[in-house]
C-alpha cells in the first residue's frame, strides 16, 4: 500500500504548480419577479464555477465574484438570466416568467446545475419540508421523490423510518441510504433530534455516477441534506415560526365484538366468563359495561413547535442562527418527544477572496418518553396489544368513576394477575413506570477552501456526529408488576435500568480541485480526494432489581446486592445488580477522484474512481475499487431543436459500482466476523465459562452493486411541464447471506458473500403549471416508481432454489426478497368446520405441512409507489395537498389473527367476524370452527390466511394558508406574514385491516404503535 | 518562497491524512478472546468445561417426552402452548425436531474445542496433570452422553448395527463440515471408547453430583450396554450403583425433588438463579393452582398413580410418587372428568418459584435397567424382585412380589413402573420407542386427555414419528445427511 500512497502523494504535489491572483469583490442586489415582488430562493451561480448562493426571504442576494465573470440567475418557472459583472457592485435582476429552469443540483462533494448534471438526482427544497408537523425530517420526504420509499412503523414522535431507494439491495446487510448532513455522514436511523426547519434542501442521489464516489457506503443511494445559511452584506433579519396542533389515532378498520356479543360468544363455546352467566346476567353486564379500550390507551396529543432564526452578513462574513423548540405528545398516553435545537452556520472569506471557511454547529437536546415493547408478544408489556384486544366487558373505571390504574388487582398478588386483566396491568404501568431517552446530539463541521492558484482549489472538511443517549427505565416497586421484579417472594421489588451510550463519528475529507475552460467551449473539472471516517461507540449500563419505593429515582433506592433472603426455604441473593459495557469502533479509509468534462453545454461526460479500505475485512479483501462513468447530451442545445417546444431535453446515461460494508445492517454490526472468537460469560452451576461466539469467515468482503441508468430530463412550453424519466438496473453481487451450516458447528448459519440480486425499475416525475396569471397559479405534480426485485442466486438453497428457515417467508431464486412462502388457505370444510388448505398438488387438505408451501408473488416490499399533489394559489391564499400511495405490498396480519384465534376466546376480545364461525355440518362460512386444531400463530407462520394487501392511498399532507401582501405590510416592521392550517394523514384508502396501513415495510403487523393523524395551525413572521 | 510554504503546507496536510489511515482500516477491538489465547492455563480448561455442562439443555427432552406422549393434558391457563406437538405435529423445521439435535451437537462442539486445548497444553506438576486428566474425563463423558442421547432420538433401529445412526463428531468442524451419519455399530463403539478412556482418567474422588464422576461414567456405560444387549455388564454395573446409591426413602425422595438433598440422584444438572426454569414448562408463574398452569398431568397418569389396594390388606397405600408428581391443590371432579385439574408437583420450585435442579440419572433408573436386563436374560424372578425392591421403598412397606411368566409380561410391567418412577424426567418417549418397540405399544392416551387438546388419542408404535426427523436446518446445510424414513 505504501507505494500506492507515495505515488498518489507525488501526484498531489505535482498539482501544486502555479499561483496567480485575481480581483474579487462582493456584488449584491435584489431579485424580483415580473411584477416587481421580491423573489426568494433564486439560485445564483457563477458561471463555470462550482460556487453559488440563493436570494433571501426579501429577494436580496450577495456573492463574491470576480470582474468579468458571469452570474446566472435561475428559478423554477422563470427564464434563466445571465449578467456579466462589470465595475458596479449592485445588480438588481427582474426575472421573466415562463422559461427554462436551471436549479442548483447538489451532488456528491460538489454542486452543479440541473442542465449540466449527468446524474440521476432529485432535489427537494425547504418549501416542501418546512412547516410540516413531523418530528423527523425523513417522514416529510415520503412520496416526494420517485423511487424513494419511506415507511414508518411507529407512531412514537420522532420514530425511525425505514428508507429504501430503488428497491432492497441486500438481504442481511444495510438497506438504507447513506445520509450526509452538511458534509458529515450521520446516523440514518436517528433524526428525532434534528430540526426540520433548518433544512434548506435534500438531494437524493440515485444512480451510480452520483453514488459511486461514496464507495462502499453508497450502494443503497445517498441522501444529502444541506442546511440554511446567511448571506454576505445582508442586514440583520429575524424569522419566527410557530405551530400548534393535535394528533389523534387513525381509525381501526376491524369490527371488534362488543360486550354482549363477546359474552354470548363465550357462552356458546362454554368458555370464559360468559359460560358461567345466565342470559339475563349477560344482558345486565353488557348494558353496564362495554369498553372500547383504545379510548383509554390513546389520547389526542398536542404538538407545539416554535422556531426563531436570525441571519446577518457583513462584507466578508455571513451567519445563520436558529433556535427551535418542539414538543409533540404521542397518541399513546405515555409517549412524547420534546426537543431543543440550536444551529449556527458561519461563513467567512478573506479580503482577497482566496480563502473561505464555513463553521457549522448544531446542538440538540431531546427527551423522549416511550414504550419500547411495541410489537412484543408479552401481553403484560405491550399496551398496543391491550388497547386492541382487551375484553369489552371489563370496566375501565374504579368505583369512584375515575379511570382505573389497578383494575382491583391486589398489590403483591402474583396470581391475581391473569391474562384477561392485562389492560389494567398496562394502564398501571403507563401511569407509574418510566422509560425515557435523553439525547444530546451535536453535529459540527469546519470546511475551508483555498484557491491557491488560478483554477486550483484545495479544500478540507472535518465533521463530527456526536450522539449520547441516556436511557432511564423504572418499573415502580409499587406498580402491579413491581413486586415480582427481583424474585417472587423477595421483600423488595421494582426494577431500574440505566444506560449511557456515546456514539461519535469523525470524518475528514481532503480535496484538491482543478477547474478550467479551454477555448470557451471545453470545460474541465478534476478533483482528487482523501477521506477518513472513524466511529466509536461506548456504552455503559446497569440493571438493579429491588428498589426502595420512597427513595426511587436516586441511587439510594437500590437494595444492596449482599442482602440474603430465605425464599421457598432456600437462601438467595435476589438483589445482585447486573452491569454491561460496550466498547467498539469501526473505520474506513478511502481515496478517490472525479473528472467532469463539458463541451459547450451540449455534451458532458463524468467519471469517478474510488478505493476503499474497511476495518471489517482482512487483508486480501480489505480494499475495494469502485468506479463510474456517465455522459449526457443536451439535445435542446442542438441547432435542429431551435424553435421546438423544449426548453430542456437532456439524455443521460451512467454505469458504475458501489459497495456495502455493513454486513449485518447496523453501523457497528459484524465487526469481527473474520476471526474465531470466544466469549466469557455466566455458566453452569453459578460459574463462568468460555464458549465460542464467532466462527471465522476469512473470505468476507463487500457486497457490490453495479447500476446502469438511462434518463431523460425535460422541460416544455416555457417550463410549464417539466420532469424526468429514468430506467435502471441494479445488480448486487457477493450478497451477505446467512449460508446454512451444519448444526455440528454449534451454529445454524454463517454470513458469507454468496449470491446475487437484481432490482429493475422505472421512475417518472412530472410537474405541470396548469394555469398561471396575475392572481391565479395552479400547478400539479406526480411521481411514480416501479421496482422489480429478484433474487438471482442464493447460497445454500435446496434443489428448488429456496432457503426456508421457518416463519412465513423464504428466499427463493427468481423471487423478490421478502416473499411470503406459505401454504394456500382454501377456506372452511363445511362438513367439519376445519380449515382447508391446498397441498403441493393442488388438492384440499386439513393438514399443514411445510412441503405444501409455495411462493405466491407477494412480498413485504412495494413494487409500485408514488405521490402526487396540487398547489393552487389565488392572490395571498394558497392551498396544497400531497398524496402518497404504495401498491403491490403485502403484510401478515397477526393482530387480526389474534382477534380471530382460539386463544383469545377466554381472556381477550375477538373480532366480530367470529360470530360467523362454523358451527354445524353444512355451514358455509369463511371462519373455521372455534377450537380447531390451528392457532392464529399457526396460520400466520404456515398459511397465507392472514397475508393481506397493504396497498394504500393516503392524503399525506393538506395545507391551506394566506400570505399577507407586501402592500399591507408596507408600514409595518414585518416583511412577511403567513398563516396556515394543515393536516397530516387525514385520509387513507386501504383494504388493510388494522389501525395503520403504513407499517414500516415489516413482514408481520404485531401490535405496533400506529402513526397518527396530525392537525396544526401555524404562523410565520419575517422581521 | 510563498510558493514553497504553500506546497509544504499542502504536503503536510496530505501526509497527516495518510498517516491516520491505518487507525481507520486496521482495528483490533478491545476485549475479544481469539482462539489463539483462549486455552492457556488449567483454569481456562475448567472454564471451557463449564460451558460444556451448560450446553446440556435437558429441558427440551423433558418437554418433548411429556407433550408428545401420554403424561400431560391441556392446563387451565393454556393459550395453545404445546398444542401442535400434542397433535403429533413433528415437522423437520419445528423447534421440537431441531432443539435436541442442535443443543447436543453444540455441547459436543464445545467439548471438542476444550479437548483440543487439553491436547495442546502440557503441564509439569503432577497435581495439575491430574486436574487436567479429570477435566478431560468429564469432557469425554459428556461427549459420550450427548452422542448417546442423539443416538436414542435419531436412530430408527438401535439393534441394526449397519443402519444409520448419527454423525460422530470427535473433532472441531470447520464451517464447511458436512458429516455423514455413522452406523449404529460405529456410534456405540465410539461412545464406549470415550467412556472407557474417561473411566481411566477420572479422579477417584466422587464430589457433587452436579459434576461427572466415576459413578456417572458407570451409569452411562450401563445404559449403553442395555441397548447393546450386553446384559451381564448391565447387571454388574447397576448392582454396584444401586449399592452405592441406595434408593431414597419416602421423605428423602420428597426432599430430593425439592433440591434439599442429593438423595439417590447419581447425576443432576444444576440450575441456579437466572438459569432456565424447568417448571416454566408447565406453569406461567408459580407451582400452584393460582400459578397459571398451562400443562397438567394427564388423567391417564393420575389414574395409574392414584391410591389403590395393592397388597390386599385394605389399608391405604402410600405411593410417595403420587405425592411427588401430583400437587396437593389438584382438584378431582370424578374419574376422567374433563373438569379435573391435575397439577404437576415434580418440580416444586426452590430459590425461585419455577426453578429446580434436573435429575438426569437416578439410582431407581439403574434398578429398573437392572430389572430389564434380568428379564431380557430370562431371569424373570430376578426382574420381579428388582421391581419389588423399588416399590417397597416407594410405598414405604413391603409390596407383593410380581410374577412374570414371559418377557412381554415383565417388560410391560417395567414400562409401567418406569412411567410412574420417571414421569416428567425426559424418558417417556424413549421408553415407548425402546421397550414399546418390543411390545408394539405406542402412545395411547386417555380420551379425556386427548379431548382437552382436540388431538388424536394415539400414535401406533409403527409410526415413523417414533424417530425424530433430521432437522431442516441440517438438511439445508449438509448434502451428506440422510433424512429418516417418513419425513
Amino acid at each position: 500500500m505504501r507505494t500506492k500512497f507515495s505515488g498518489f502523494l507525488t501526484l498531489l504535489l505535482a498539482f501544486v504548480v502555479q499561483i496567480t491572483f485575481a480581483q474579487e469583490k462582493t456584488v449584491s442586489g435584489t431579485v424580483t419577479d415580473d411584477e416587481g415582488l421580491p423573489l426568494p430562493g433564486v439560485n445564483i451561480l457563477i458561471k463555470d464555477a462550482s460556487t453559488g448562493t440563493q436570494s433571501d426571504f426579501d429577494g436580496n442576494y450577495s456573492i463574491r465574484v470576480e470582474e468579468g465573470e458571469t452570474l446566472v440567475f435561475s428559478y423554477v418557472g422563470f427564464s434563466e438570466q445571465e449578467v456579466t459583472i462589470g465595475a458596479s457592485d449592485s445588480y438588481n435582476i427582474q426575472m421573466q416568467s415562463g422559461d427554462e429552469l436551471d436549479e442548483v443540483v447538489v451532488t456528491a462533494y460538489k454542486t452543479t446545475t440541473k442542465r449540466l448534471s449527468t446524474q440521476a438526482v432529485t432535489t427537494i427544497t425547504a418549501e416542501t419540508l418546512e412547516d410540516r408537523p413531523n418530528a423527523s425530517l425523513v417522514q416529510s420526504l415520503q412520496g416526494q421523490v420517485p423511487g424513494l420509499n419511506i415507511s414508518t412503523s411507529s407512531g412514537q414522535p420522532g420514530a425511525n423510518s425505514t428508507v429504501i431507494l430503488r428497491g432492497v439491495g441486500s438481504i442481511n446487510g444495510n438497506i438504507e441510504p447513506l445520509f450526509i448532513l452538511d458534509g458529515v455522514p450521520v446516523d440514518e436511523d436517528n433524526f428525532r433530534s434534528i430540526n426540520p426547519n433548518d433544512i434548506a434542501s435534500v438531494s437524493v442521489l440515485k444512480d451510480a455516477s452520483a453514488t459511486s464516489v461514496y464507495g462502499n457506503r453508497g450502494a443503497n443511494g445517498v441522501i444529502i441534506i444541506n442546511t440554511k445559511s446567511g448571506k454576505v452584506n445582508e442586514k440583520l433579519k429575524f424569522q419566527y415560526s410557530a405551530q400548534y396542533g393535535f394528533a389523534e389515532l387513525q381509525n381501526l378498520n376491524i369490527d371488534l365484538m362488543n360486550s354482549r356479543e363477546k359474552l354470548f360468544f363465550q357462552k356458546s363455546l362454554g368458555q370464559g366468563r360468559g359460560a358461567n352467566l345466565t342470559d339475563a346476567e349477560i344482558e345486565s353486564l353488557a348494558s353496564s359495561t362495554n369498553t372500547y379500550w383504545e379510548d383509554y390507551f390513546f389520547r389526542t396529543g398536542t404538538t407545539n413547535s416554535q422556531n426563531l432564526s436570525i441571519t446577518s452578513g457583513s462584507e466578508n462574513t455571513s451567519n445563520y442562527t436558529s433556535l427551535g423548540y418542539f414538543k409533540q405528545e404521542g397518541t399513546f398516553i405515555a409517549s412524547d418527544l420534546q426537543r431543543f435545537s440550536f444551529r449556527n452556520k458561519f461563513t467567512g472569506t478573506s479580503d482577497n477572496d482566496k480563502f473561505t471557511y464555513t463553521a457549522n454547529i448544531n446542538a440538540n437536546f431531546s427527551e423522549s418518553n416511550f414504550d419500547e415493547r411495541e410489537g412484543s408478544r408479552s401481553i403484560y408489556f405491550n399496551p398496543y396489544m391491550a388497547a386492541l384486544q382487551s375484553l369489552p366487558f371489563l370496566s375501565p373505571f374504579d368505583a369512584d368513576g375515575s379511570v382505573t390504574t389497578t383494575g382491583g388487582i391486589q398489590y403483591g398478588d402474583l396470581n391475581g394477575i391473569t391474562a384477561d386483566l392485562a389492560p389494567y396491568v398496562l394502564l398501571n404501568s403507563a401511569s407509574m413506570n418510566t422509560n425515557r431517552d435523553e439525547e444530546v446530539k451535536v453535529i459540527g463541521s469546519l470546511s475551508a477552501d483555498y484557491k491557491f492558484a488560478d483554477d486550483w482549489v484545495i479544500r478540507n472538511t472535518f465533521g463530527m456526529d456526536y450522539t449520547s443517549i441516556t436511557n432511564n427505565e423504572i418499573l415502580h416497586p409499587l406498580s402491579i408488576l413491581g413486586p415480582f421484579q427481583a424474585t417472587t417472594g423477595a421483600e423488595f421489588g421494582g426494577l431500574e435500568r440505566n444506560s449511557f451510550q456515546r456514539d461519535v463519528t469523525f470524518n475528514n475529507t481532503l480535496n484538491l480541485g482543478y477547474s478550467t475552460t479551454i477555448a470557451d467551449d471545453h470545460s474541465i473539472q478534476a478533483n482528487a480526494y482523501l477521506e477518513y471516517v472513524k466511529s466509536h461507540l461506548w456504552g455503559l449500563g446497569y440493571e438493579q432489581r429491588g428498589l426502595d419505593p420512597k427513595s426511587l429515582g436516586s441511587g439510594n433506592a437500590f437494595v444492596d446486592g449482599n442482602v440474603v433472603e430465605t425464599i421457598n426455604g432456600n437462601e438467595a441473593r435476589p438483589y445482585i445488580p447486573s452491569l454491561s459495557k460496550t466498547n467498539v469502533e469501526s473505520g474506513l479509509f478511502s481515496y478517490f477522484g472525479t473528472l467532469d468534462y463539458d463541451y459547450d453545454g451540449k455534451y458532458g461526460i463524468g467519471a469517478s474512481i474510488r478505493r476503499d479500505a474497511s476495518s471489517r475485512f482482512i487483508e486480501d479483501y480489505k480494499w475495494g475499487t469502485f468506479y463510474s462513468v456517465s455522459a449526457r447530451w443536451n439535445i435542446d442545445e442542438e441547432s435542429f431543436m431551435e424553435g421546438s417546444a423544449f426548453n430542456l431535453l437532456k439524455l443521460r446515461a451512467s454505469y458504475g459500482t458501489a459497495g456495502n460494508q455493513r454486513i449485518t445492517g447496523g453501523r457497528y454490526g459484524g465487526l469481527n466476523l473474520y476471526r474465531n472468537l470466544y466469549a466469557f460469560g455466566d455458566s453452569y452451576n453459578a460459574s463462568s465459562a468460555y464458549t465460542p461466539s464467532v466462527l471465522a469467515n476469512v473470505t468476507l468482503r463487500w457486497e457490490e452493486t453495479a447500476q446502469a441508468n438511462i434518463g431523460v430530463d425535460f422541460a416544455l412550453w416555457n417550463n410549464k411541464l417539466n420532469g424526468n424519466i429514468d430506467v435502471y438496473e441494479k445488480k448486487t453481487t457477493d450478497l451477505f447471506q446467512n449460508r446454512p451450516i451444519s448444526l455440528v458447528t454449534a451454529r445454524r448459519n454463517i454470513r458469507a458473500n454468496i449470491g446475487s440480486m437484481r432490482n429493475r425499475g422505472v421512475e417518472a416525475n412530472f410537474n405541470y403549471v396548469i394555469f398561471n396569471n396575475e392572481d391565479w397559479n395552479i400547478s400539479a405534480n406526480a411521481n411514480a416508481s416501479y421496482n422489480k426485485n429478484e433474487v438471482l442466486e442464493l447460497a445454500g438453497a435446496n434443489e428448488e432454489g429456496i432457503i426456508f428457515e421457518g416463519g412465513a417467508s423464504a428466499l427463493g431464486e427468481g423471487e423478490p426478497v421478502g416473499s411470503f412462502y406459505t401454504v394456500e388457505y382454501a377456506g372452511v370444510n363445511p362438513a367439519n368446520g376445519n380449515a382447508l388448505f391446498y397441498d403441493a398438488d393442488g388438492n384440499l387438505t386439513e393438514t399443514l405441512r411445510d412441503a405444501d408451501r409455495k411462493f405466491s408473488d407477494r412480498s413485504q416490499y412495494p413494487v409500485w409507489s408514488g405521490g402526487f399533489g396540487a398547489q393552487v394559489s389565488y392572490k395571498g391564499f394558497y392551498f396544497s395537498n400531497q398524496w402518497v400511495w404504495f401498491s403491490d405490498i403485502y403484510r401478515n396480519n397477526l393482530d387480526l389473527a389474534d382477534l380471530e384465534s382460539n386463544s383469545n376466546i377466554e381472556d381477550r376480545n375477538s373480532a366480530a367476524s367470529l360470530l360467523n364461525a362454523w358451527q354445524q355440518p353444512g355451514d358455509i362460512t369463511s371462519i373455521p370452527r372455534m377450537n380447531g386444531q390451528f392457532s392464529g400463530v399457526d396460520f400466520i407462520n404456515i398459511s397465507d390466511r392472514y397475508i393481506e394487501d397493504a396497498s394504500y392511498l393516503r392524503l399525506r399532507n393538506i395545507q391551506l394558508g394566506y400570505t399577507f401582501s407586501p402592500k399591507i405590510l408596507e408600514n409595518t416592521p414585518f416583511s412577511n406574514i403567513n398563516i396556515y392550517v394543515q393536516g397530516e394523514n387525514l385520509l387513507t384508502f386501504s383494504k388493510w385491516r388494522g389501525w395503520d396501513a403504513e407499517g414500516g415495510f415489516t413482514q408481520t403487523a404485531s401490535s405496533n404503535y400506529p402513526t397518527p393523524k396530525i392537525y396544526t395551525f401555524g404562523l410565520n413572521v419575517n422581521l | 518562497m510563498k510558493k514553497i510554504i504553500k506546497s509544504l503546507a499542502i504536503a503536510a496536510i496530505t501526509i497527516t491524512a495518510l498517516q491516520s489511515c491505518n487507525d481507520a482500516r486496521d482495528i483490533n477491538q478491545d476485549g475479544v478472546i481469539s482462539d489463539e489465547v483462549v486455552w492457556e492455563t488449567i483454569e481456562d480448561l475448567q472454564l471451557g468445561l463449564n460451558g460444556v455442562y451448560a450446553a446440556y439443555t435437558y429441558e427440551n427432552d423433558i418437554n418433548f417426552n411429556a407433550v408428545f406422549t401420554d403424561n400431560i393434558k391441556r392446563g387451565i391457563d393454556n393459550n395453545g402452548q404445546g398444542q401442535g406437538l400434542y397433535n403429533f405435529n413433528l415437522i423437520p423445521s419445528t423447534s421440537a425436531a431441531t432443539s435436541i439435535f442442535a443443543g447436543r451437537y453444540a455441547g459436543i462442539n464445545y467439548a471438542n474445542r476444550v479437548l483440543e486445548g487439553v491436547e495442546e497444553l502440557e503441564f509439569e506438576d503432577e497435581a495439575t496433570i491430574q486436574e487436567e486428566n479429570h477435566i478431560q474425563a468429564q469432557l469425554l463423558t459428556l461427549r459420550a452422553m450427548y452422542h448417546f442421547d442423539l443416538f436414542l432420538y435419531y436412530t430408527e433401529d438401535y439393534r441394526a448395527p449397519n443402519s444409520l445412526a448419527i454423525p460422530i463428531m470427535d473433532y472441531v468442524p470447520t464451517i464447511d463440515a458436512a458429516p455423514e451419519r455413522n452406523t449404529v455399530a460405529e456410534v456405540l463403539a465410539f461412545i464406549n471408547q470415550d467412556l472407557e478412556q474417561a473411566s481411566q482418567l477420572i479422579s477417584n474422588t466422587v464430589g457433587s453430583n452436579f459434576y461427572i464422576n466415576r459413578n456417572t461414567i458407570r451409569a452411562v456405560q450401563a445404559k449403553v450396554a442395555l441397548i447393546e444387549g450386553d446384559y451381564p455388564t448391565v447387571i454388574d454395573l447397576t448392582d454396584g450403583l444401586v449399592a452405592d446409591y441406595p434408593l431414597s426413602n419416602q421423605s428423602d425422595y420428597v426432599d430430593m425433588f425439592s433440591d434439599l438433598i442429593e438423595g439417590e440422584s447419581i447425576f443432576t444438572l444444576s440450575r441456579q438463579q437466572d438459569d432456565s426454569e424447568v417448571a416454566s414448562l408447565f406453569y406461567f408463574n408459580t407451582v400452584e393452582l393460582a400459578g397459571n398452569p398451562y400443562l397438567e398431568v394427564s388423567n391417564g397418569l393420575y389414574n395409574e398413580l392414584a391410591p389403590s389396594d395393592i397388597d390386599g390388606d385394605l389399608q391405604d397405600e402410600e405411593d410417595i410418587r403420587f405425592d411427588v408428581i401430583i400437587h396437593p391443590e389438584t382438584q378431582i371432579a370424578g374419574t376422567d372428568s374433563p373438569d379435573n385439574i391435575i397439577l404437576l408437583n415434580k418440580y416444586p420450585g426452590s430459590q425461585e418459584p419455577l426453578l429446580n435442579d434436573i435429575k438426569v440419572i437416578r439410582s431407581s433408573e439403574m434398578l429398573l435397567i437392572n430389572a430389564e436386563a434380568k428379564a431380557r436374560s430370562n431371569d424373570f424372578a430376578g426382574a420381579a424382585q428388582a421391581i419389588k425392591d423399588l416399590r417397597d421403598v416407594r410405598f414405604g412397606e413391603a409390596t407383593p412380589l410380581p410374577t412374570y411368566n414371559n418377557l412381554d409380561e415383565a417388560l410391560t410391567d417395567i414400562l409401567e413402573e418406569r412411567r410412574k418412577e420417571l414421569a416428567f424426567e425426559g424418558k417417556r418417549f424413549l421408553d415407548l420407542k425402546w421397550i414399546g418397540g418390543d411390545l408394539n405399544i405406542g402412545v395411547s392416551r386417555n380420551e379425556t386427555d386427548c379431548a382437552s387438546f382436540s388431538a388424536p388419542c394415539g400414535l401406533p408404535r409403527s409410526s415413523y414419528r417414533f424417530t425424530l426427523p433430521i432437522p431442516q436446518a441440517e438438511l439445508n446445510a449438509n448434502p451428506n445427511i440422510t433424512q429418516n424414513n417418513g419425513y
